[in-house]
C-alpha cells in the first residue's frame, strides 16, 4: 500500500536532506482558507521562476477565492492560474518525489500536488567538441544537459518523426535516458530492442558510459560497439543514416547502436572535404591502424627472427644502433610501449600546461637522454613513435585504445613464435572482430558481408550523389536517401 | 567455438609450413649478428676455402676456413668471430675461384640450394686468373667492401653490355635447362693500374666463365660476351664503333634488339638455323663530318654496325659449337619456333648442333641521325658531299 500524498509524507521522504525546502503556503493570501505546502529542491530550481512565476500567483487573494477543496485548487493550477507555462498534476507521492528530483517545484496539498518545471540551468553552455575536432562543420559539443541535448539535435532534426522515447535508468539516480531514432528510416526491431536492453537494467546508478556500454551490450570486448560521439552532427548524420541513438542526462555524449569498425574509421569532416581528398585521407586512416597494430610486432618479429627479410643497408643500420645496448630487443621494445602507454596516462590526467610538461620531460627529455646514454636504441624509440602517431589517427579513442590492447600481444606472439605467431595473432584477431556484433550488425560490416559498393563506400568517400541508399547492414526501414 | 578455433590453429600450422617450430626456437639478438656479404669459394686439390667478406663501420673484415665440406667451413668460420651468430641470409655475392668452377661448380650451386640461410638469389661470379680469396680481399684496407666493388661492377658491366650477372637460381635453371651456363667472370686488376691506395685493387668485367657439364669450359671475352648477350635477349647499352665508309669512325649505342630464330626443316630433320637480329641504335658520335641527309650514308652507317656484331655473333656461335656448349639456348629458341616439328626429329640436338649450318641476318635502324646543329660540322658536311 503506497504512502499518501501529503506534505508530511514528502518531509518524511526527504529526512536528512539539507537541500530540501518545504514552505507553508495559506492560497489566497492571508484571507485563505485553504492550505497547501510549496516544495522544492535547492538548487535545483530557479528562485525567481518559483517565488515569481508559482509562489507569487497562488497566495494573491484576488486570483484564488473559489477554490474550495485541494482538488478544485489543484485544478485551477493546471488550468493556468499560476503563470509558470510547464505544470503537472501528480496523485502519487513517487510522482511528486521523482519530479522534485528533476529539479521542479511542487505545491502539495493533501491526496494531490501540481508540480511545475522550474528548473535552473545547471550548465557550462554549449562548448567545442575537445575529442573530435571540427575543422569546416559544426563546432558545438553535447553538454551534460539533458534537454540541452535534445534541444541541439532538434535543431538539426527539425521533423516530428525524430522520436526521443525518455525513461529513468538506476535504482537511486533515476537517471533520465532517451532513446532517440527516426520513425521511417531507422530498424524499428533495433529501437526495440534497445528499449528492451535499457528496461533490463537493474542499477543503482547510470553515471558513467560504461555503466550503459556494459550492460546494453550482451558481449564485453576492448573494441567498441556503440559509437560514442561528442557532436550533435554527427549524431544526426547517424540517425540520417539509420542508426538508433541513446542519450544520457549528465553525460555530454550521445551513443550509437550498431558500431561498426567502418564507422569508427570515419569522421564528419570526410563529408565536408572533396571526395578525392576525403577518400585519400580515409584510405590513410586505414594505413595508420595496420602499421600501428602491426609495426611494433613486426619490428620485434623480424629483427630477432627473420632478419633475412630487412635489406642490407637497413639491417646493418638497425644493427648499429643496437650496439652497446644492455637490453634485448624484446624487453626495449615492450619497455618502451609502456613508457608510451605511461607517458600517454600522464598527459591525459593532468592539467593541460603540466601535461605538456610532462610529454616534453617524458618524450625529450627522458627519450633523448635514454638514447644517447645507450640505455635504449634509437630505432626502438622511432618504431614505438610511429605506432603511437599512427594510432592517434584513429577518429574513435576506443578503438584506438582496443588497438594499443592488440598491438601488445602481437609483440608478445611475435616474440615468442616470430611470424608464425604474428600471423597466428592476426587470424585471431580477425576471426575474433567477425564474432562481435552490435544490435545484429556485425563490426566488421560491410568488410564481412557487404557488397562492392558498400565496400567502396567504406573504404572511400564517394560523391554525395552516388550515395543514395543508407547502409544495408543497418536495415533501414527507408533504404533511401535521396531521389 | 572450441571447434573453430582448432580449426583456425590446424590452418595455421598446415599453411605456414612452420608446423615444428617452438617457441623461442630461432630467437637471434640483431646486435649479435655477424652479416657475410659476400662469399668467396677456392678449391685446391681435396679441400675447400671459403673466405667470407662481413659487414662492418668501415670497410670489410674477412674470415676464412679450409675444409672438406662447404657446410663445415661455414660452420667454422663462427670459431673466428667474438659475436654469437655468423648470418649467412644477407649473402649477395658468391665468387668461385678457377678451380672451384672447374671441379665443383655443382656442388657449389647444389650447397646453395640446399642452404636455410644462403638465398637463390645470390649473384654468382668466377674469377678469372686469380684466387676467389684475392678476389674477395681486393679493397684490401680501403673503406669499400667487395659487395661494394661487385655492385659497382654489376652496373657498368650492364652499361658496357659486357657481360650480364646471373643469380644462382638464374644459373641453376639455366643449367638444367640446356646444359650449359654462362657465369659473368671477373678479374682482378694488376697493383700498378691503382693510382693510389698500397693494398687496394679492382675488380673487372672479364666476360663470361661458360659452364657446360657443369664444370667450367672456357671464356669469352668481353668482346664476344656482347654478341652472346644479343642471342640471349640480353643487349644492355652497348656501343658500337665502326668504320664510317669515309675513312673515318662513329660510335653508336644500342638501344634495343629482337632475336628471331627460324630453324630451316626438310623431310622431318633439321637442316639450317637462320637468326634474324633486328637492332635498334641511336648515332652518338663522328669522328668526321657526314651529310646525314643523304640516306646512302646511313645506310652505310648501318652496315658498319651490322658488321661488327655479324662477326661478334658468327664467333660467339663458333665457340659454343666447338665446346659443344649451347650456352646462348638456341635450342629452346629452334624448340619454341616449331616444337612439333623439332620433337619429331630422329636425331637430337647434341648431334646436330655442332655442325648445323647456322647464318645470322642482321638488320639495323639507325636514329638521330638528324643534321647537327654545329656550324663547322654543318659546313664540313655540306663541303664532302
Amino acid at each position: 500500500m503506497p504512502e499518501p500524498l501529503s506534505p508530511e509524507s514528502l518531509q518524511q521522504v526527504f529526512a536528512d536532506c539539507g537541500d530540501f525546502n518545504l514552505r507553508r503556503i495559506r492560497l489566497g493570501g492571508a484571507g485563505g482558507r485553504l492550505r497547501a505546502a510549496l516544495c522544492w529542491l535547492d538548487g535545483m530550481v530557479s528562485g525567481s521562476a518559483v517565488s515569481g512565476d508559482v509562489l507569487r500567483p497562488v497566495t494573491e487573494s484576488e486570483r484564488f477565492g473559489g477554490a474550495a477543496s485541494p482538488r478544485e485548487a489543484a485544478q485551477l493550477l493546471c488550468e493556468g492560474l499560476a503563470w509558470f507555462y510547464a505544470a503537472r498534476r501528480r496523485d502519487t507521492l513517487a510522482e511528486v518525489t521523482e519530479d522534485l528530483l528533476c529539479g521542479c517545484c511542487a505545491v502539495v496539498f493533501d491526496g494531490t500536488a501540481v508540480t511545475f518545471e522550474t528548473k535552473q540551468p545547471q550548465s557550462r553552455g554549449v562548448e567545442k567538441s575537445e575529442t573530435e575536432k571540427a575543422v569546416k562543420g559544426a563546432k558545438d559539443a553535447f553538454t551534460e544537459v539533458f534537454r540541452q541535448n535534445t534541444a541541439l539535435l532538434r535543431q538539426r532534426i527539425r521533423s516530428p518523426e525524430l522520436k526521443l522515447e525518455e525513461s529513468a535508468l538506476g535504482r537511486r539516480t533515476r537517471t533520465r535516458v532517451a532513446v532517440v531514432y527516426l520513425r521511417g528510416v531507422t530498424n524499428r526491431a533495433v529501437v526495440e530492442e534497445l528499449k528492451q536492453r535499457l528496461s533490463e537494467i537493474d542499477i543503482d546508478g547510470a553515471l558513467t558510459t560504461g555503466s550503459l556500454e556494459e550492460y546494453l551490450l550482451p558481449r564485453l570486448s576492448p573494441f567498441p560497439q556503440l559509437t560514442v560521439t561528442e557532436r550533435p552532427d554527427r549524431f544526426a548524420l547517424e540517425l540520417l543514416e539509420g542508426r538508433a541513438g541513446l542519450l544520457v542526462d549528465g553525460l555530454p555524449l550521445g551513443f550509437l547502436m550498431q558500431g561498426t569498425l567502418a564507422q569508427q574509421l570515419k569522421v564528419t569532416e570526410d563529408r565536408a572535404g572533396h571526395p578525392l581528398i576525403a577518400s585519400a585521407l580515409t584510405l590513410l586512416r586505414y594505413a595508420a591502424l595496420f602499421l600501428s597494430l602491426l609495426l611494433p610486432a613486426l619490428y620485434v618479429t623480424v629483427t630477432v627472427y627473420h632478419q633475412e627479410m630487412l635489406p642490407d643497408k637497413l639491417l646493418l643500420s638497425v644493427i648499429r644502433s643496437k650496439q652497446d645496448v644492455p637490453f634485448s630487443t624484446a624487453a626495449e621494445t615492450l619497455g618502451m610501449l609502456v613508457a608510451f602507454e605511461l607517458l600517454q596516462e600522464a598527459g591525459l590526467r593532468l592539467p593541460e600546461s603540466i601535461g605538456e610538461t610532462v610529454s616534453i620531460i617524458g618524450a625529450l627529455i627522458v627519450g633523448q637522454s635514454a638514447v644517447e646514454a645507450r640505455v635504449i636504441s634509437p630505432i626502438v624509440v622511432i618504431v614505438v613513435a610511429i605506432a603511437g602517431i599512427t594510432g592517434f589517427t584513429t577518429p574513435n579513442q576506443d578503438l584506438a585504445s582496443a588497438l594499443r590492447l592488440c598491438r601488445f600481444a602481437l609483440v608478445l606472439l611475435g616474440l615468442g613464435m616470430g611470424l608464425y605467431g604474428l600471423v597466428f595473432g592476426l587470424m585471431l584477431l580477425t576471426y575474433y572482430l567477425c564474432t562481435l556484433e552490435s544490435f545484429g550488425t556485425a563490426y566488421l560490416s560491410p568488410f564481412c558481408d557487404g557488397d562492392g559498393g558498400e565496400l567502396l563506400r567504406a573504404l572511400l568517400r564517394l560523391p554525395l550523389r552516388r550515395i543514395r541508399r543508407r547502409p544495408a547492414a543497418l536495415h533501414p526501414e527507408d533504404g533511401r536517401n535521396q531521389k | 567455438m572450441r571447434g573453430k578455433l582448432a580449426l583456425l590453429l590446424t590452418a595455421a600450422l598446415l599453411l605456414s609450413g612452420c608446423g615444428g617450430q617452438k617457441p623461442f626456437g630461432n630467437y637471434r639478438e640483431i646486435d649479435q649478428l655477424v652479416l657475410v656479404q659476400t662469399l668467396g669459394v677456392d678449391r685446391e686439390g681435396d679441400l675447400f676455402t671459403v673466405t667470407a667478406s662481413t659487414a662492418a663501420e668501415k670497410g670489410q673484415v674477412l674470415l676464412k676456413t679450409p675444409a672438406v665440406t662447404l657446410s663445415r667451413a661455414l660452420r667454422e668460420m663462427q670459431d673466428y668471430t667474438e659475436k654469437k651468430y655468423i648470418f649467412y641470409g644477407h649473402t649477395r655475392h658468391l665468387l668461385l675461384g678457377p678451380e672451384a668452377a672447374r671441379d665443383s661448380f655443382g656442388a657449389c650451386l647444389e650447397f646453395m640450394e640446399r642452404d636455410g640461410e644462403l638465398r637463390m638469389d645470390t649473384k654468382l661470379y668466377v674469377v678469372r686468373d686469380g684466387s676467389a680469396e684475392a678476389a674477395v680481399a681486393a679493397p684490401g684496407g680501403g673503406e669499400e667492401s667487395v659487395g661494394d666493388l661487385l655492385d659497382s661492377l654489376e652496373k657498368d658491366v650492364s652499361l658496357l653490355s659486357e657481360s650480364h650477372v646471373f643469380t644462382c637460381a638464374e644459373t641453376a635453371e639455366a643449367l638444367a635447362e640446356r646444359g650449359s651456363v654462362l657465369v659473368a667472370a671477373v678479374r682482378l686488376t694488376e697493383p700498378e693500374n691503382i693510382l693510389s691506395g698500397e693494398d687496394r685493387r679492382l675488380l673487372l668485367s672479364a666476360g663470361y666463365a661458360v659452364i657446360a657439364e657443369g664444370r667450367l669450359a672456357g671464356w669469352l671475352e668481353p668482346d664476344l660476351a656482347r654478341g652472346a648477350n644479343l642471342l640471349m635477349g640480353q643487349t644492355g647499352n652497348d656501343l658500337i664503333e665502326a668504320p664510317d665508309g669515309h675513312g673515318g669512325w662513329f660510335a653508336a649505342a644500342l638501344t634495343g634488339s629482337r632475336a628471331v630464330f627460324l630453324p630451316e626443316y626438310e623431310g622431318g630433320e633439321l637442316t639450317g638455323l637462320r637468326i634474324r637480329l633486328e637492332l635498334r641504335c641511336t648515332l652518338s658520335e663522328l669522328e668526321q663530318p657526314l651529310d646525314l641527309r643523304e640516306e646512302e650514308t646511313v645506310r652505310r652507317l648501318e652496315e658498319g654496325i651490322a658488321d661488327v656484331e655479324a662477326w661478334r655473333v658468327s664467333r660467339v656461335l663458333d665457340v659454343s659449337r666447338r665446346m659443344g656448349a649451347d650456352f646462348c639456348g638456341l635450342e629452346k629458341a629452334v624448340r619454341r619456333a616449331a616444337p612439333l616439328r623439332f620433337d619429331r626429329m630422329q636425331t637430337s640436338w647434341a648431334e646436330i648442333f655442332p655442325t648445323l649450318p647456322i647464318t645470322a641476318e642482321i638488320s639495323v635502324k639507325l636514329t638521330r641521325t638528324y643534321e647537327g646543329g654545329i656550324e663547322p660540322l654543318r659546313s664540313g658536311a655540306r663541303a664532302a658531299g
